[in-house]
């Protein structure tokens, strides 16, 4: 088995124990660690068929969730937004809507390399060390030969999912506090000089 | 986990007040993970290759061939019930490789690719070079099924590229790829071709490459998720997918001959199923760009087609080409001004009983001079037939 099928399977096993680690169990953590190992040799392959190889983002996300420091990416909205509006131009145009196949530059990605340069600077001057290092893995495991596509390495439609979920989670919450703050402003009628 | 190792800062900078080792302690990991993620930066764009600009291999100056009229025709024999998608190539010591599918029905889950040589002596007993399991295996991935082999030959070695499913029908593809240095006796484990992002399924590959100037290969396949097309992969030395080009129009299992360095031809599958015509498409930059062309007036519906550039120049093209006839019909045309004209020349086969099937037919033209073509009967055994130009220039209309 080459590396990069060996990745592929351990990451889908990661993702099943990241899965099992969120559910309302009594010791959810090592239920999901126990998962993750049972389904490297059961599930992972059924799942790396399905989901095609999960990005080296994706698998970061999932092993802080198994670890307990899901914490350290819970408030990177505007990332989530940004990778939900990147996949929405990305994946049409890359399955054949228009000409321009973004997915081509991927394969040879030196240009693309160049324009993360300023991204990193950014993460770097408003200190947002997690994403920093989630991407230094990313472009570690293109170097090491897992991904042909840089593209691959650092987003799939199943982080995009995550995202999604994320995103629509904190949208409701958001609007629920919202809610239950102007109905806490709200004169009472029925209070005399109100 | 390098980011569990880091003593990361709070994003807020009050936390430091009052604690001046803690502070340059955190400036220290801050330093260390920028470094990280440039050193990171520096391995990855070494890592990503430069590309020249693309050069199809020029294909040698044409020579009229002197072999005689010659025509014959034979049978494999049968390996399973279904037997479809046959792919050509001349080994290294003169033989010709056969690979193709075969199982209980069409995407089966049975189905296996098979490999016979042919010598002076015939058809070697064919036997399986491919399963489900050991790609399964190999790839660390389930594989539902397994379909379309293509080979190529190029010295010592022996590509194969085939079709496997995890998920769905065929539109739920991948293409996985193995390697022989020693004419097929033994294969290196598949490796899975990245080709599409969303979730690597959608493409397949039916035709044989076309060599590039440096080396590598162009690989013609096409896309079935989300609409219908072709598109050109150009595959490096040791075997790494260096570009992937959209074949313009709804075109099918393009098979791509090229003219010369900068010029080649596709012609592709059309998805009608009634009243198509064979695609056609062009590159003037070795691959780099295809734009489509006028159609020939060759009917085409959804059947798949080859083409091949022979050693006089002469560009010969085999398809199921009548219209209301669907596969029962098997023809053979050569055009000599590059693709701009085409005459019907030999018909291989002619059924009068419409639902009979000759189809998926597969050319090589050996060093020698010969014409192979092998093509799926009645998609239950492979036919081989073996023809000359000069039959072929005999029998034109």
């Amino acid at each position: 088995m080459s590396a990069a099928a060996l990745y592929n399977q351990a990451s889908a096993s990661l993702l099943v124990g990241a899965c099992v680690s969120m559910l309302p169990i009594p010791a959810r953590r090592s239920a999901g660690v126990l998962a993750g190992i049972v389904s490297f040799f059961t599930l992972a392959p059924a799942i790396a068929g399905l989901v095609g190889p999960p990005s080296v983002t994706l698998t970061q996300v999932a092993l802080l969730q198994l670890c307990g420091q899901q914490h350290l990416v819970a408030r990177e909205t505007t990332a989530a937004l940004c990778l939900v509006i990147l996949a929405l131009i990305f994946y049409p145009l890359s399955l054949g809507l228009g000409p321009f196949d973004p997915f081509d530059i991927g394969y040879r990605p030196k240009l693309l390399l160049v324009a993360i340069v300023p991204i990193g600077i950014a993460l770097i001057i408003h200190r947002k060390h997690v994403l920093l290092s989630i991407g230094a893995v990313d472009l570690l495991a293109y170097a090491l030969g897992l991904f042909d596509n840089l593209w691959s390495a650092f987003l799939d439609p199943v982080l995009v999912f995550v995202c999604c979920v994320y995103l629509a989670k904190v949208a409701t919450c958001r609007l629920i506090r919202r809610h239950s703050l102007s109905a806490a402003c709200k004169p009472n009628a029925n209070q005399p000089g109100t | 986990m390098s980011i569990l190792k880091f003593n990361f800062p709070a994003s807020s900078p009050q936390v430091f007040v009052g604690s001046g080792s803690q502070l340059s302690k955190s400036i220290d990991s801050e330093k260390a993970l920028a470094i990280l993620f440039f050193v990171a930066l520096a391995l990855a764009f070494w890592r990503a290759p430069s590309v020249a600009r693309p050069r199809f291999a020029a294909p040698p100056a044409p020579v009229v061939s002197a072999l005689p009229a010659e025509f014959a025709s034979e049978r494999l024999p049968k390996v399973a019930p279904f037997s479809h998608a046959s792919t050509l190539a001349e080994l290294a010591d003169g033989r010709i490789a056969l690979a193709w599918y075969a199982g209980a029905a069409e995407g089966s889950t049975d189905a296996e690719i098979w490999f016979s040589t042919r010598d002076a002596s015939g058809w070697s007993p064919p036997r399986v070079i491919a399963t489900r399991a050991d790609t399964a295996a190999a790839t660390g991935t389930v594989v539902r099924k397994i379909g379309n082999p293509v080979l190529h030959a190029s010295g010592s070695r022996l590509d194969l590229w085939y079709v496997t499913v995890s998920i769905g029908g065929w539109s739920g593809a991948a293409i996985s790829h193995k390697t022989s240095d020693d004419g097929g006796v033994s294969w290196c484990p598949a490796v899975k071709l990245t080709t599409s992002p969303l979730f690597n399924m959608g493409t397949l590959v039916r035709t044989s490459p076309v060599a590039m100037r440096d080396g590598g290969l162009g690989l013609p396949v096409y896309h079935e998720m989300f609409g219908q097309h072709g598109e050109w992969l150009r595959i490096g030395p040791r075997g790494r997918v260096l570009a992937k080009v959209r074949i313009p129009g709804s075109a099918l299992q393009p098979a791509v001959a090229a003219i010369d360095g900068k010029e080649a031809l596709v012609l592709a599958r059309s998805a009608e199923k009634a009243n198509g015509v064979v695609m056609a498409d062009s590159t003037a930059d070795g691959g780099a760009t295809w734009q489509q062309v006028v159609p020939p007036p060759i009917a085409n519906d959804n059947t798949s087609l080859n083409l091949l550039r022979l050693q006089s120049g002469r560009l010969l093209l085999a398809a199921n080409a009548i219209r209301g006839r669907d596969r029962s019909v098997l023809q053979l045309f050569l055009s000599d001004d590059k693709g701009a004209s085409w005459k019907v020349s030999r018909v291989i086969e002619d059924d009068p009983n419409v639902n009979a099937e000759y189809s998926y037919p597969a050319l090589l033209q050996t060093t020698d001079g010969r014409i192979h073509m092998t093509y799926s009967y009645h998609a239950k055994v492979i036919a081989h037939v073996t023809i000359t130009e000069a039959a072929l220039l005999e029998a034109l209309h």
